[in-house]
């Protein structure tokens, strides 16, 4: 067991999604800390860093969108995988590659998928 | 102007020139009349006194009372019809000599009727000789003068009648000129009028064309530029107003199967991921009975999440959302790829999977994603509907203009009225089979929509229930895109 573990910020509207990722990532030993919403993701990057972030899309007050575009100006070049209903073109997710380290996972995801790809954005 | 006024306007003015035209040519032959009625006058006269010359030698030999008769009746005609003529003032000098000849025709000639009657009135004594001399050197005189008075009346009448006939053909030949300028002006005028008012109603309406055709291929952001405030006009602002709404409506749209496809799918993912954190023993061990529940909670939730995805296609194939993110890909690896995904679904059921695909396959432009789920959907159903033991065979080759696959099962098949349904959403044939494997009927429509949309064809064959069944699909060799069709 490595003694510090890797920070993952999860942010989604779903609370129950936000919980079930909590729960298998922190079964894989990383530290998941899950915010609901756009605001509160800024106060966290604000004051704590972390190794990966996990974005939903579709959220009410902020998207993913903007949120990222934010975070970005705060901190630029951090990992980002999109977790997503909707699927990105691939002409966006093109663009997206040249800000940070991306992937998309969409939801419903299998469990094994989640975990192969966090693994490898984090390992990057 | 409104197109109405325009047309109104071209139809008057084509009124206007049409009678002015008529008005000419009716002056100028009007006019030919008139100097036909001179010349026919002419050739009266001329005959008239022709008739007079003839009367005068028949008078001079024959000295008849009668003919004295005749020649007064015809010279009162000749003379009214020498009081008519001369209405063109060319000829009025002219006509005047030939009067003043014609009536000193008629005092010579009653003179010598005079003279003559006098010499008959002479007693014996008084016809002495030097009395008779005198009035025979009078009559002598008389006959001569009236003989050359004769002649020149004749020539002067002939003259006249050959030079209104000249005047008619001249008339006649300037008539005819006269019309036809007049014809061919009326033409070019009512052509420049016509094309100007039809080039000002058409040129709108060929802009109005071409907008509502890429409209009509999807491009929604159209706009046209209104130039006329005529009825082509308007139509063009209401398109626009139209296409406005539609433009936002199909966001509208879009935005709801966005959302739809966010509300419908959220709740599944904890339903999904809660039953795998169990059955992955992460909540404790499970007995039997626990694992085979959460299997079936696992296995309905991933049945409605494919549900709802499949409804989301068709939405977005009926109303060609579809956008193909195209590039060259080699479609043999793509088959291949579907056949393996597939080989452990069927060696379950004992099924063999074979591919034989022709060598040298050309790149295809296509969209990768899409056609691998084709496959996959084809593939899924024969090997569904393909009892255990049986084969699947997929063949891969090429024809002129593009490249055949074809999925053929040793399955259940199908009768002629499954047949023709197949591809409709939500079709399924009421067998056993489908009850058992559950799916939802849209598989095939899906493939279609797919298919087509990359301008191919699929059909299915069956020679009956029982007897197996054949699915083939084509891709174009050249990249010949259509918008997939309802
Ligand atoms: N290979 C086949 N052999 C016999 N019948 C078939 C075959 N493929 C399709 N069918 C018939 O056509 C119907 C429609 O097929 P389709 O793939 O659209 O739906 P499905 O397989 O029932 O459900 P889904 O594909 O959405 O899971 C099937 O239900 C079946 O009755
Ligand atoms: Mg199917």
């Amino acid at each position: 067991m490595p003694k510090a573990k890797k920070r993952i910020l999860h942010v989604d509207d779903e609370r129950d999604v936000l919980e079930v990722v909590k729960t298998i990532l922190e079964n894989e030993g990383y530290e998941v800390v899950s915010v609901s919403s756009g605001d509160r993701a800024l106060k966290e990057v604000d004051v704590n860093n972390f190794d990966l972030l996990l974005l939903d899309i579709m959220m009410p007050d902020m998207s993913g969108w903007d949120l990222f575009s934010r975070i970005s100006k705060i901190k630029p070049k951090y990992k980002v995988i999109f977790l997503t209903v909707l699927e990105i073109s691939d002409e966006r997710l093109d663009k997206l590659k040249q800000h940070g380290i991306m992937d998309y996972i969409t939801k419903p995801f299998e469990r094994d998928e989640l975990v192969s790809r966090v693994k490898k954005v984090i390992a990057s | 102007m409104r197109i109405q006024y325009k047309l109104f306007i071209n139809t008057l003015v084509s009124l206007v020139l049409i009678s002015f035209l008529y008005v000419s040519v009716f002056t100028t032959t009007n006019i030919i009349s008139d100097q036909e009625k001179e010349h026919v006058l002419a050739s009266d006269i001329q005959t008239a006194v022709f008739e007079l010359n003839l009367l005068l030698n028949e008078y001079l030999l024959h000295r008849e009372d009668r003919v004295l008769e005749q020649w007064n009746t015809r010279h009162h005609s000749g003379l009214l019809l020498l009081n008519k003529i001369g209405t063109d003032n060319r000829n009025q000098d002219f006509v005047r000599d030939i009067r003043a000849e014609y009536l000193l025709l008629d005092d010579l000639f009653q003179k010598e009727v005079e003279n003559y009657h006098y010499e008959l009135t002479l007693t014996e004594e008084q016809a002495s000789a030097e009395t008779l001399g005198l009035v025979t050197a009078l009559q002598e005189r008389i006959i001569s003068q009236l003989l050359i008075t004769s002649q020149s009346v004749s020539s002067a009448a002939q003259s006249l009648e050959e030079l209104t006939y000249e005047q008619t053909q001249a008339a006649i030949e300037q008539n005819r000129i006269l019309t036809l300028l007049l014809v061919l002006s009326f033409f070019v005028l009512t052509t420049i009028i016509s094309v100007i008012v039809s080039r000002s109603i058409v040129k709108p309406l060929l802009n109005l064309e071409k907008a509502v055709t890429k409209f009509g291929k999807g491009k929604l952001d159209t706009k046209i530029d209104i130039q006329s405030k005529d009825e082509i006009g308007h139509l063009a602002s209401s398109f626009n107003d139209m296409a406005t709404k539609l433009e936002e409506l199909n966001k509208l749209k879009d935005d709801f199967l966005n959302t739809a496809t966010h509300e419908l799918k959220t709740p599944l993912i904890p339903i999904k991921s809660q039953a795998q954190l169990l059955l992955g023993g992460d909540y404790g061990k499970l007995n039997k009975k626990q694992k085979n529940a959460i299997e079936m909670i696992a296995r309905n939730g991933d049945h409605l999440n494919d549900l709802v995805s499949d409804v989301l296609s068709i939405t977005k194939i009926r109303s060609r959302k579809i956008r193909l993110i195209l590039e060259e890909a080699d479609l043999g690896q793509i088959i291949s790829d579907a056949v393996n995904d597939m080989q452990s679904i069927a060696r379950n059921k004992q099924i063999d999977i074979t591919l034989s695909h022709a060598e040298n396959l050309p790149l295809l432009v296509i969209d990768t994603k899409r056609i691998s789920e084709v496959m996959h959907n084809l593939l899924d159903n024969s090997v569904k509907f393909t009892p255990e033991g049986g084969r699947v065979d997929v063949d891969v080759s090429r024809t002129q203009n593009n490249v055949r696959v074809t999925v053929t099962d040793t399955g259940i098949g199908m009768d002629k009225k499954t047949l023709k349904k197949l591809f409709t959403p939500f079709f399924q044939a009421d067998s056993e089979i489908t009850r058992r494997y559950g799916g939802t009927g849209l598989g095939l429509s899906i493939a279609k929509g797919f298919v087509v949309s990359h301008g191919g064809k699929i059909s299915a064959k069956s020679a009956g229930l029982g007897k197996g069944s054949a699915f083939t699909f084509t891709l174009p060799l050249k990249k010949n895109l259509h918008k997939p069709t309802k």
